[in-house]
């Protein structure tokens, strides 16, 4: 039993102050702001927000667009990770790491380098056809298709971890039983590991569901000419470019809408597993043990080359393609060596005021969320962890909220929250910096609390209390005691904070001003305004930041942060 | 909570250091070629909200930073559907940051005009432009001239169009490009002046639609895909043709003989703004000759003045086909124009 220690109640207050603010006021105002309409309450803006056709197509899209993706997705990670995990593949410890690998590529950027691989005149398409003499190109990455494959290709690393991590813990003494009871491997798999993996292979695959049908930018880049809009476009349209009195009402129940999806999402799952249901897949806790190895025989060289495949696909194609784009001197030359330049980079490093400031602006932003929120989630763990505060299980679901919900989602709510803050004075963090790192602050707030948590829960309270006991005040066992013990798991999260909000587009794209463009945004308006060359020279640059991130977080965390 | 206000203060310092970072750059000397250009001392940032490209944009910055050091400006690139959705929440809530406003066409300012958004003034050679290309009211003023026309790949089109109507021929087919109005406000005006004429109407759009035709954001994106041979053919803006064939793409330009869309590009300053010095002094840089000179070097825009010559291989004002358009009837039907483009090619 743990015993409650008494604290500053001031710091506890600031910080769950904090967190409302940061976290669950904007939200709330979306939600405000949808059943307001002309000054008054009601359903008006879902009226005539659900009234447009368009909108109601974007809905379908976004729905059909996740559904498919999140089903191929789900198949292929789970696969996946069953190779990796049970069988004897070569190269096993490789792919272990390299499936995860595309998590550095931002979804963004992983649109822009298929459009530059399999646009109508992508350098695959341009091979195929200078191959096979066809004036059309093999596959077009544009519209339903293009949005499902890229999608999928970003969604595998999820899916994988989250089953390999099952498979993991996963008691491996019934697949042994069936197997020398002379089942094969095949039937072992459909028979036992399946069946038991219904729960992970659920979580994985709402997890990826409600990342699909949040996701902006896949879909605002791969829709657009051919008209295949999803609703986080649709948001994003009414709020950037809409400017009727209404856009932003509209947007909002445009948002709710959105947001209700993720939720039907969570409650289907909660259902399958409900009651009794669940008590079938208690094995899964078993502890961990050596797992057996399932003999692929003479597939065993054919998924290997399956697997490569499918590691160039994902990670060293689009890199590539983006890493050529980016030589090439002007736009519709070919790819050839006499036509490279670095002209681009020139461009973007020292020529391009607006993409330094956004290299600057998402360093400084992303060091300041990431130490913020690390900071900030400390205490709300220790205060869920170690407290028996009335409703601190309420704390949890405030901080995983923002990130819960769609990006644009939470970014509209932000902009709601701070445009006019105080009502009768005139002062609007609109247009500031301080919007963006305040949206970023709650939106990664979880990956604050999290790993401090998890980290907490290990250390038993003898130790604080000690301390205490000893006449140290709390301040002082929280420095000398508590500090020490979680600063792994603050590590940890100063990464978690770190490396997505370098990458962030989604909240970014609603929020940026003159002066306060993100390196995202930058990427994405070069893009959408057809600067190729020097869009591929920054998203470039973007990767290799995000790399040297990664490898300096796993360097200094000796594995256990970064992929 | 010591930790936090720490934190706070330190990100204080860092955001006031990024805002005032912007080294003025070297003081190039301002050599004057024209009489008239003077390097007035006037000092201060302005912010301008502008649809002029990204890369042209950067290089504007450039040349001010050379004839006007002390002058520092902040810049908020967006199509001309962005920054005028953008100009509208901000006016909602009472907080505008843009000081000047520079988007495609003349039919945005005759609303922004109605909204009372603009300050009235007048730039110092503002007697230097022809009627047709300043505000009679005294609210706007064009900065650059640019022209709608076509584009066409050079190795994929064997007979380039002549004009708007070759467009709907098969050899082109599936691979017409044209930018949406929803986001450029040159489409606006393309879109504007053809679906008003008796000879084209909306029904050309439809055609155009019928033979392939597909959206795309924007100009800029338009020639992209021109240049790589995913389109063939596209309308969009005369000086990113010539900006690009300079680069050495595979693009050329075609002078529609029905006439091109020629829209005098206006800069106007917002009402509100704080730094209107800062403001008008590039305005009067802008208009200037040294200023039009530049415009012509760094964007290949034709000049608004006639004692600056156009650029290289683009054609004389007097020399411009134009196609009939009436820039208040445009403002009037803008909803409808998007409305119906996006009726025909999705939204």
């Amino acid at each position: 039993m743990t015993r409650a220690i008494p604290a500053t109640p001031f710091v506890w207050a600031a910080a769950v102050a904090l967190l409302v603010v940061a976290a669950v006021y904007p939200i709330a105002k979306v939600v405000a702001e949808a059943l307001t309409r002309g000054g008054s309450a009601g359903l008006g803006n879902f009226a005539v927000a659900l009234g447009d056709e368009r909108n109601v197509l974007a809905l379908r899209h976004s729905l059909e667009v996740a559904l498919s993706s999140t089903a191929i997705a789900t198949a292929i990670g789970a696969f996946l990770a069953w190779l990796v995990a049970r069988t004897d593949l070569p190269w096993r410890r490789f792919f272990r790491t390299a499936f995860v690998l595309p998590f550095l590529i931002p979804p963004f950027v992983g649109a822009i380098a298929w459009l530059y691989i399999l646009g109508p005149v992508g350098y695959l398409n341009r091979l195929w056809m200078t191959v096979t003499g066809s004036s059309e190109p093999f596959f077009v990455v544009y519209g339903y298709a293009g949005i499902v494959l890229v999608l999928v290709l970003h969604d595998i690393p999820l899916v994988y971890l989250t089953v390999l991590g099952g498979l993991e813990r996963m008691n491996p003494e019934l697949e042994e039983a069936a197997q020398i009871s002379g089942s094969g491997n095949w039937r072992v798999m459909r028979t036992i590991t399946l069946p038991l993996m219904v729960p992970v292979l659920l979580a994985a695959a709402v997890l990826t569901f409600t990342s699909d049908i949040a996701e902006f930018g896949i879909p605002a880049i791969l829709g657009f000419s051919q008209g295949y809009f999803v609703l986080p476009v649709k948001i994003y349209e009414q709020i950037a470019r809409g400017f009727a009195a209404d856009s932003i009402g509209l947007a909002a129940a445009l948002a709710v809408v959105l947001m209700s999806t993720g939720a039907l999402a969570l409650l289907v799952q909660r259902w399958l597993l409900r009651g009794d249901r669940a008590q079938r897949y208690v094995v899964i806790s078993g502890k961990s043990m050596q797992p057996n190895c399932v003999r692929l025989g003479t597939a065993r060289w054919w998924l290997f080359a399956l697997c490569l495949t499918l590691v160039l696909a994902t990670t060293v194609m689009p890199v590539a393609a983006v890493a050529l784009t980016s030589l090439i001197r002007s736009v519709g030359l070919s790819p050839a060596p006499e036509n490279w330049s670095l002209r681009h980079f020139e461009t973007v490093l020292t020529g391009l005021p607006a993409a330094t400031r956004g290299i600057r602006n998402s360093l400084v932003l992303a060091v300041s969320a990431a130490t913020i929120v690390a900071v900030l989630g400390a205490l709300i763990a220790y205060l869920i962890v170690r407290t028996r505060l009335r409703g601190r299980a309420l704390l949890d679901v405030s901080a995983s909220l923002p990130y819960a919900i769609p990006g644009t989602v939470f970014a509209l709510g932000v902009i709601l929250a701070w445009l006019r803050p105080f009502p009768g004075v005139a002062f609007t963090l609109y247009n500031t910096l301080w919007i963006i790192l305040i949206a970023y602050v709650g939106r990664y707030m979880i990956f604050g609390v999290r790993p401090t948590a998890a980290s907490l829960a290990q250390v038993h309270t003898s130790l604080e209390e000690a301390a205490r006991v000893s006449g140290a005040g709390w301040l002082r066992t929280f420095r000398d005691i508590v500090l020490p013990l979680v600063l792994p798991g603050i590590f940890a999260a100063w990464f978690l904070v770190f490396i997505p909000t370098l990458r962030e587009l989604t909240v970014s794209i609603l929020l940026w001003s003159a002066g306060n463009e993100t390196i995202g945004v930058m990427v994405f308006n070069l893009q959408e305004s057809g600067q190729e060359g020097p869009g591929a020279a920054l998203a470039l640059v973007m990767i290799g930041l995000l790399v040297v991130a990664n490898y300096a977080a796993r360097w200094l965390s000796r594995g256990r942060v970064g992929y | 909570m010591r930790l936090v206000l720490a934190l706070g203060a330190a990100l204080t310092i860092l955001a006031t250091a990024c805002g005032g970072a912007q080294a003025p750059g070297a003081a190039a000397p301002a050599v004057a070629t024209g009489a008239v250009q003077t390097a007035t001392a006037v000092s201060g940032q302005f912010t301008l909200y502008t649809s002029v490209p990204q890369n042209i944009v950067s290089r504007i910055e450039e040349s001010l930073k050379k004839r006007h050091p002390d002058l520092r400006m902040t810049i908020f690139r967006a199509g001309t559907g962005e920054v005028v959705a953008k100009l509208a929440a901000e006016q909602k809530a009472g907080a505008i940051q843009a000081d000047v406003v520079w988007v495609a066409e003349p039919s945005a300012y005759e609303e922004f005009k109605k909204q009372e958004l603009l300050l009235k003034f007048a730039p110092k050679d503002a007697d230097k432009l022809s009627a047709e290309l300043k505000d009679a009211d005294g609210f706007y003023y064009a900065g650059r001239l640019i022209n709608t026309v076509i584009i066409y790949n050079t190795q994929l089109v064997k007979t380039p169009p002549t004009g708007w109507r070759d467009l709907t021929k098969p050899e082109f087919k599936g691979k017409i490009g044209l930018p949406t109005p929803a986001a450029s406000g040159a489409a606006v005006a393309f879109v504007g002046a053809l679906s008003k004429s008796s000879d084209f109407g909306y029904g050309y759009l439809a055609e155009l639609k019928a033979n392939g035709a597909v959206q795309v954001q924007n100009n800029t994106e338009a020639n992209t895909k021109v240049a790589k041979g995913e389109l063939m053919v596209a309308s969009t803006l005369d000086y990113m043709i010539r900006d690009l064939k300079t680069q050495g793409s595979p693009v050329d330009i075609v002078w529609p003989k029905e006439g091109a869309i020629f829209t005098p590009s206006p800069v106007g300053i917002v009402k509100t703004s704080k730094n209107v010095e800062a403001s008008k002094a590039f305005v009067d840089y802008l208009l200037s000759q040294q200023g039009q000179q530049d415009m012509v070097e760094v964007g290949s825009f034709l000049p608004v003045r006639d004692d600056v010559a156009p650029p290289k291989g683009a054609p004389k004002l007097s020399e411009i086909k134009r196609f009939p358009l009436d820039w208040k009837d445009i403002t009037a039907r803008t909803e409808e124009i998007k409305k119906n483009f996006a009726d025909i090619f999705g939204r």
